[in-house]
């Protein structure tokens, strides 16, 4: 299990040491229960520290605290009742202290756990997720509004099934996904989504980039983007990579089938 | 149709919802007409067997009282608050009465975006939607309902003849558009900064001051890497503001003396 520093001297707790389930309630029906071990040996603590998880779905948040702790492990049960989408659920844990002036010190953190649900699992098994899009005037394009990257296929005059059955499809459009999907991992600092963004980092280095490519920018400036924070070098190393990761992955079929495609709904 | 009283709600299968957002799109002269047939035909949508008990709103808060009778912690569609095909069909059904049965208003709404009246999963513009957008923020809150004015409550200047719902300023879109702002002590932060007690509206001439709510947004943005501020009072985190807040936060403490 690795430790990570960030430039807040606040711990990025790795996504093993949290285990989340998501269950049907006994006591409700209707409604629904997690459960949650964390194991938070890596984080060097001294006293007593709380726990606080934060339950989170589109357009809602539910947080439970538990207080007072002293232990490494930590093993919760709550109730999700109230929560418009809780099998949707993704988890925020942070692990607070105060300081000597009282102020909430978060000493360990991790965003965006996706706890296990057996039905969304599959639902969320393709690396790229596709949309039929009545309104795009270009054939396709690329959006990561919503924090992972959904491929957006223009349906004027039926092109969304003439592109999805050309023969060009893999080595004019896929490849050029993958060179975004790349530029927007390293260079874009808005939110992701943890779930892509694995995915992504485990195709790229089996692509054969380096991990030290996804690597935390120093003293990101949220407004500029990280480019301002990149030396001319490593920005060109970084659109070079993101050449080559595309061009192998055109070449790799197998790869390819990895990207299974799942359609995300029509407009 | 005009709603008055009860409302059975219904929701929408596919080929409805589709067909609602496509009388949006075209927006023609009979489109109250077309939304009133779509809501009623049985090929389009099923019932849930709850009703809306329906009064004249005023504001975005008595918007939500109403759905909280049907939605809320309960309720008998408690389970089903986060349906978007029931909300798209009730948007359907009020579009007319939350609209004053002014059809030029409607037609000349043509460009307006969608998602104020078809609720998507997009986090980008859930908050926006017009009917669910109250309800959430008042469940979200619940029961801390006057600590959400900021995002319940009216603009500061109204339009004449336009329901207030229809209105959504741009505290509204801050607020209810960062999950981290729109519930808790960031909810009632906000309502103190933004929301004027005397008049219960929203505080006038905040776009482009310092401490308008961009501004408070990215403030807690970076305090969120380092500080659980969830766990402060919102007196401390009055006292945590910087300096660009000092206006607001001088008039939030006089206007609430228990902050000081």
């Amino acid at each position: 299990m690795s430790t990570k520093l960030n430039f807040t001297n606040r711990i990025d707790l790795d996504p093993s040491v949290i285990k989340a389930k998501i269950f049907p309630s006994a006591l409700q029906v209707g409604e629904y229960e997690i459960s949650i071990t964390a194991d938070l040996s890596s984080v060097p603590l001294t006293g007593d520290f709380d726990v606080v998880f934060l339950y989170k779905a589109i357009g809602e948040t539910k947080r439970d605290e538990i207080k007072n702790q002293t232990g490494n492990k930590v093993e919760v049960t709550h109730s999700l009742q109230g929560m418009r989408k809780p099998l949707e659920v993704e988890i925020d844990v942070k692990v607070v202290q105060m300081d000597s002036k009282l102020i909430p010190i978060i000493r360990a953190s991790i965003k965006r756990v996706i706890p296990e649900v057996p039905d969304k699992q599959s639902a969320r098994s393709s690396a790229l997720k596709t949309k039929k899009d009545s309104d795009l005037n270009v054939p396709w394009r690329l959006y990561f509004s919503e924090e992972y990257p959904i491929l957006h296929v223009s349906d004027k005059h039926g092109l969304y099934d003439q592109l999805f059955s050309t023969p060009q499809f893999d080595p004019l459009i896929l490849s050029d996904v993958t060179r975004q999907i790349f530029l927007w991992l390293v260079f874009d600092p808005s939110p992701k989504d943890q779930y892509f963004v694995g995915i992504w980092k485990t195709i790229f280095e089996s692509l054969g980039c380096e991990q030290a490519f996804f690597d935390p920018l120093p003293i990101p400036n949220e407004e500029d983007g990280f480019m301002e924070n990149m030396t001319p070098a490593l920005r060109e190393e970084v659109i070079a990579m993101s050449i080559q990761v595309s061009d192998r992955l055109t070449a790799n079929l197998d790869l390819l089938n990895r990207l299974a495609n799942t359609e995300i709904g029509d407009e | 149709m005009i709603v008055s009283e009860k409302l059975a709600i219904r929701c929408f299968n596919e080929s409805g919802q589709a067909k609602f957002e496509e009388i949006l799109k075209n927006r023609t002269p009979s489109m109250f007409k077309d939304l009133e047939e779509l809501t009623i035909d049985a090929s389009f949508s099923s019932p849930m067997g709850a009703e809306v008990q329906w009064k004249p709103i005023n504001n975005r808060r008595e918007l939500a009282e109403v759905m909280w009778e049907v939605f809320g912690d309960g309720k008998p569609l408690a389970t089903k608050a986060g349906e978007r095909f029931i909300w798209n069909w009730l948007s359907a059904a009020l579009f007319e009465t939350l609209l004053k049965g002014n059809i030029l208003r409607a037609l000349s709404r043509k460009k307006e975006e969608i998602e104020r009246w078809v609720l998507t999963e997009s986090s980008r513009s859930y908050h926006r939607h017009l009917v669910s957008g109250p309800f959430f923020v008042f469940q979200n809150n619940w029961p801390n309902i006057d600590e959400a004015m900021s995002m319940l409550a009216e603009p500061a200047r109204v339009t004449a003849g336009v329901s207030s719902v229809l209105i959504f300023s741009e505290v509204h879109e801050r607020i209810t558009g960062k999950r981290e702002l729109a519930s808790g002590k960031l909810a009632h932060l906000s309502t103190l900064l933004y929301v004027d007690p005397a008049t219960g509206r929203i505080r006038n001439d905040l776009t482009d001051k310092p401490g308008e709510p961009q501004q408070l947004s990215k403030f807690c943005r970076q305090l969120d890497l380092t500080i659980d501020y969830e766990s402060m009072e919102v007196k401390d985190l009055l006292n945590f503001l910087p300096a660009n807040f000092s206006t607001l936060v001088a008039k939030v403490k006089a206007e609430n003396p228990q902050y000081t």
